[in-house]
Order: structure tokens, then sequence, then C-alpha cells
């Protein structure tokens, strides 16, 4: 018989673990949209939200710079991480993660909630 | 190096060959017409019979005000001066203009082509000039091989995005081949073994791509950066930071406009501007830029190529009423920063024109070195699958594209140079490429085998090369002698390594076991 503390944690990681199970059915489909419009997607809003959160600098130009020229490496590091992560669900979780973090700064930051420390 | 469990070393493997196998052929194509395109300078001279540093060495003040003094105001708005490989003054009046097309705002002005010793005005031009490189551009083969590199003659933001793409799929397949390396320090020196053909083949691409793995990612990065912050990352930033006002981000990155004042005012002597310039900066002047001409607020920038230390270019402004020196700015932004010295590293790291000819060698040797990674890493893969009829036509494909392309490059330098004096250069440049490309083509088709194919593109190329300086002359080019007494040695180096191609070419032909029974050679088991 389970105890009620093992069917209350049981009760509650239901959803993630039918996710996870769900994901590991089909890891193969689940890899390549994670490697390809994953990343991508990941790569170009975290370059987007950047400018909200990183000094500008001594020319007042940095939190652009960085951005603009790191962009390519952000990709391939999102990139190379979906390929190589062993635990698919995990990738998902951290991928999708920064896709919604990043997501909610640049919208913020395109609405002008930074306006003081963007511009 | 990192420790991966099989199924990880599996997906490397994967991305790292077929990402090769989708897109290799064109990231050859791209990288190979780079590695060109960094001696795009010295091509320029060679092609074009000119004989300039590309500096402006001459002085330019009173061509340049005489000339102001016949236009409009309207065309003064902004003033584009520089010499081009012709050792001709370039000067351009223009103002912004929106185009009829697109409703986007374009430069639009006038042209002037002047000999800067006589200042007799050679040819002028009206318009959108930027759309028409006959009349700024020196070399057509040039500006076909820098748009081949650039934008593989695809229309904006398209050839961008698609060289983009080629630049991340190359940073892919080499931080993928780095992390599936087990023994990179030993394959720095691996020894080539012979009398096995695949692995001779594994140990030759191990070989060249370990030497060559930080200038293929340096490469990569820097050309997505090129082909991805003009068409992605800046209009993204620009409505991230700037709430979509592209201008207020220009300004903020780039010199920020004086206050306006109209009322006309004597422009600053610009010959004493660029000697200050020059004591200000090191390296030579190459390109004016004047903001306001004959007016109050007037600025005067001058770009200055690498040179006192310095690996990039530098910014020297100035005040273009009264001619004070307001400082030499980074690429971006008004002062230095670690952001702007990382921008300003990036144009020089990716020609390689940062030292002179021997940067520029060093970046070409790389760069070949990156081609023949590319082309035996889709032999090799090519050759574990043999069996397969499918990837034996595939195999032919990389043998046809991998030797057509260089005879390409020389069918449309075969067709500059013969219309250089009687016809449209720029018009006949990329017809002698698609000539040359399509009879490599239908030799591919031809050729069924492809040791055979091979022998008869290396044959091909061999007189291709050999040929080269003769078509060249014979277009009217300059002789040995005459770039001799200028002191052009860039003419007399570039036959030379066309002929010495062309003989090892020949020398190789000759000795090649395929050349003797091409036919008597079996295929090999893979493993």
């Amino acid at each position: 018989m389970p105890t009620p503390t093992v069917t209350h944690r049981r009760n509650t990681g239901q959803p993630y673990a039918a996710l996870a199970s769900a994901i590991r059915k089909r890891p193969q489909v689940i890899r390549w949209i994670l490697a390809g419009p994953g990343a991508t997607t990941a790569a170009i809003l975290t370059m987007a939200a950047m400018p909200a959160w990183l000094p500008r600098g001594a020319a007042g130009v940095d939190n652009i710079v960085y951005p603009l020229v790191l962009a390519p490496l952000i990709w391939t590091v999102a990139f190379l991480y979906a390929v190589v992560e062993p635990n698919l669900p995990r990738g998902v979780a951290l991928i999708a993660g920064a896709v919604v973090a990043n997501g909610l700064v640049t919208i913020l930051a395109a609405g002008g909630a930074f306006t003081g420390s963007v511009r | 190096m990192m420790q991966l469990s099989q199924n990880q070393t599996k997906r490397l493997t994967a991305v790292h060959g077929w990402g090769g196998v989708v897109l290799g052929l064109l990231l050859y194509v791209v990288v190979a017409t780079g590695t060109v395109a960094v001696f795009g300078q010295e091509i320029a001279k060679w092609s074009a019979g000119a004989s300039s540093s590309r500096g402006i060495d001459h002085p330019i003040d009173a061509i340049v005000r005489d000339l102001a003094t016949k236009l409009p105001r309207f065309y003064l708005a902004e003033t584009s001066i520089w010499e081009n490989e012709a050792g001709e003054l370039v000067a351009f009046f223009h103002s912004h203009v929106p185009k009829p097309e697109t409703g986007e705002n374009a430069d639009f002005g006038t042209l002037f082509r002047i000999d800067p010793v006589s200042a007799v005005v050679l040819d002028r031009h009206e318009g959108f000039i930027w759309e028409r490189p006959d009349t700024w551009e020196t070399s057509a083969l040039r500006h076909f091989l820098v748009e081949l590199h650039v934008r593989l003659h695809l229309p904006d933001p398209w050839g961008l995005l698609a060289t983009g793409i080629l630049a991340l799929l190359l940073m892919a397949t080499a931080l993928s081949g780095l992390l599936m390396h087990r023994h990179l320090i030993r394959d720095l020196f691996v020894a080539e073994r012979s009398r096995a053909r695949l692995v001779s083949a594994r140990d030759r691409h191990l070989l060249a791509s370990s030497w060559s793995l930080p200038f293929a990612v340096v490469l990569a990065f820097t050309g997505s950066f090129f082909s991805f912050a003009s068409t992605v990352s800046l209009p993204i930033l620009a409505q991230v930071a700037f709430g979509g006002d592209r201008e207020a981000m220009m300004e903020t990155l780039y010199e920020p406009a004086a206050p306006a004042d109209d009322r006309p005012a004597v422009a600053a002597d610009l010959d004493s501007i660029l000697t200050r310039s020059t004591e200000a900066t090191g390296g030579p002047p190459v390109f004016v830029s004047i903001h306001g001409f004959g007016r109050a607020d007037a600025r005067v920038s001058v770009w200055h190529a690498a040179g006192g230390g310095r690996m990039g270019f530098a910014h020297a402004v100035f005040d273009g009423a009264d001619g004070r020196f307001l400082g030499v700015r980074p690429g971006i932004g008004i002062s230095r920063s670690l952001g702007s010295d990382l921008n300003d590293l990036m144009w020089p790291l990716h020609v390689g024109d940062f030292a002179g000819l021997a940067s520029k060698c060093l970046w070409g040797a790389l760069g070949t070195t990156i081609c023949f990674v590319i082309l035996s890493g889709l032999r090799l893969w090519v050759r574990r699958r043999e069996i397969d009829p499918a990837w034996r036509r595939f195999g032919r494909a990389v043998t046809t594209v991998g030797y057509g392309l260089p005879v390409a490059l020389i069918g449309s330098a075969c067709a500059a140079f013969l219309s250089a004096t009687a016809g449209d250069p720029f018009f006949w440049t990329p017809v002698g490429f698609s000539v040359a490309a399509l009879a490599g083509i239908a030799l591919g088709a031809a050729v069924p085998e492809n040791d055979r194919l091979a022998l008869a593109f290396r044959r091909t190329l061999a007189w291709s090369c050999l040929l080269l300086p003769i078509v060249r002359m014979a277009g009217g080019g300059r002789s040995w002698a005459e770039a001799l007494a200028n002191g052009d040695a860039e003419v007399i180096a570039i036959d030379l390594l066309a002929l010495a191609t062309g003989g090892t070419l020949r020398l190789l032909v000759r000795r090649s076991p395929d050349r003797r029974d091409a036919a008597a050679q079996l295929p090999e088991p893979a493993e």
C-alpha cells in the first residue's frame, strides 16, 4: 500500500510525468523541433531581451552591440545543447523556459516597460 | 575532451555528416569565393589594369569644392569621397530620396569620377547610384566574386539570410567535429597511412580540420554576424530598445547629428583635415564622408585603413565649417567600450585585412584548407556508402562542384578580360561564369566514373589556369613589364600563382595512377 505522502507526490507530479513520457515517446521528432525551431526561437528571443538587462557601458551602446555580435554564438550554444542533452524532457523544459522568460522580457521591453534602462 | 555517450556521439555525427551533405556544396561555394575575395583589392588591380593603393594620396580640396559649387544644394546633404583601384578620385554628392518602387529612402545624387592629377572629370552619373555598380566599381570580376560570396547573387534579404545560415552550418559542423574529436592534440600531428584508401582520406580530413578549426569558428562567427546583423538582429533590437525608431538607434550607435544649422558657411579645407586625420590615426585615409557640405553644421568623417597598431578601420571626425578636430571614434558608439572594440574586430577577423598582404595570405591559406576539409568530408561520407548508386552520383556531384567552381570562376575572369575593351564586363562576367559552370555540369553528367571525371576536371583546370594570364593580356591587360614599371607586383604575383597552380595540376595529372588505368580501379571496402 502506498503511503499518503507518496500518493500526494504522484498526483502533483502527474502532468509533468505525462508530459515527460509523451516527450520520451517521440524522441526524434522532439529533438528535431528542439534543435531547429526551438533553438532558433530561443536564440532570437534571448538576443532581443538582452538590451533590457545588459549594462550600456562607457559608450552607451554595449547593450545593443553585445546581442548584435553574440547572436550567432547564442544560437550555436542552444543548438548544440539541444543535440547533446541526454535528458530530453529537461532539454525541452530549459529551452521552453528560455523562450518564455526572454519572450516576456522582449514583449515588456518593446512595450516601453524598460524605456529608461534600454535607451 | 568532453566525454560523450554513444548516443550523443551518434547525434553529433549525424549533425556533422548530414549538415555537410545537405548544404556542404553551397558552403564550399561561399567559403571558396570568400577565400578568393580576401584578395579583392589585388584582384581589382590585376583585372582592371589599375595601379592605385586606394588611399587618398592627392590633394582633393580644390576638386571637391569646384564640383560642389556647380551642384544644387539638395545634392550636398551627403558627400562620399574615395579613390578607386584605377587611381581615380570618386565623389558622390547625394541626398536621401524615396525609391519609386519601394518607397524606402535611398541615396540619390551625382557621382563623378575624376583624374586626381589633372582634375578632369572622366565620367558623371546621376540617380540611385548604388544600384548601378558599373558607375562606381572598378573591377567587374571583383564585384561578381564578392556578390557571390556575400549574397550568392540572390536578392536582399534572401541572399544574406542564405549565407548567414551557411555560416551557422559551418559553426555547427566545426564545433560538432570538435566535440566528437577524442584526440585533438594527437590529430594535429597525425601522419597519413598509405595503402588504405579510406583511412588515408580520413587522416587527411582530420589533419586539415584540426589545424583549421579555430579559423573555421572565427570565420563562421564573423560571417554569420555580417549576414544577420542588418537583416535580423538590428531590426529586432530597434523594435525592442528604440520602439522601432531606427533613426534613433543609428544616432545612438553612430555619430549623433550636430544641432541643425543650415546657414551657409565656407567649408573647411579637406587637405588640411586629411593631413591631421592621418597624423591622429596612423593608417592611410580611404574614405571621406561629409554631412551638410557648405553648411554651418557640417561634419567631416575620415576613415583610415589598419595602421598605427590598429587592426581595423579608424574613424576621425572634424567640424566641417571650422575644421576643428572632434576626435577619433570607434566603429560604433561615440567613445570606446568593450562592445565597440568587439564590433571593430569583426571586419578584420573576417577578411584578414589587418597586417597587409601577410595576414591576407594566411587567411587565404586557411580558407583553402577549409575548402579541402568540406570536400574531403563529403568524399569520406560518400566512400563509406559507395555501394549505393545514389551516393555514387552524389560523389560525382561533389567532384563536379569541387573542380567546377574554380573552372567557372576562371571562366568569369576570362569573360571579364575579353569584354573589358569591347563590351560590358558587368554583363559578361556572370555570363562567363554561367557558361563555364554549365560546361562543368555537362562534363559531370557525361563521365560516369568518378576517378575519370576528377582526372578530366584536373586537366581542364590545369589548362584554364595556364591560359588565364594569356587571356588577361589578350584582353588588353598590362604586360609584366608595364606592371613592374608601375610597381604593381600583384599583377605578376597572381599571374605566377595561376601558372604555378596550372603547372602543379599538370604534374599531378601526369603522375596520377588514374590516368594510366582509371578503369582498372575497383571500389574498395568502406571499413
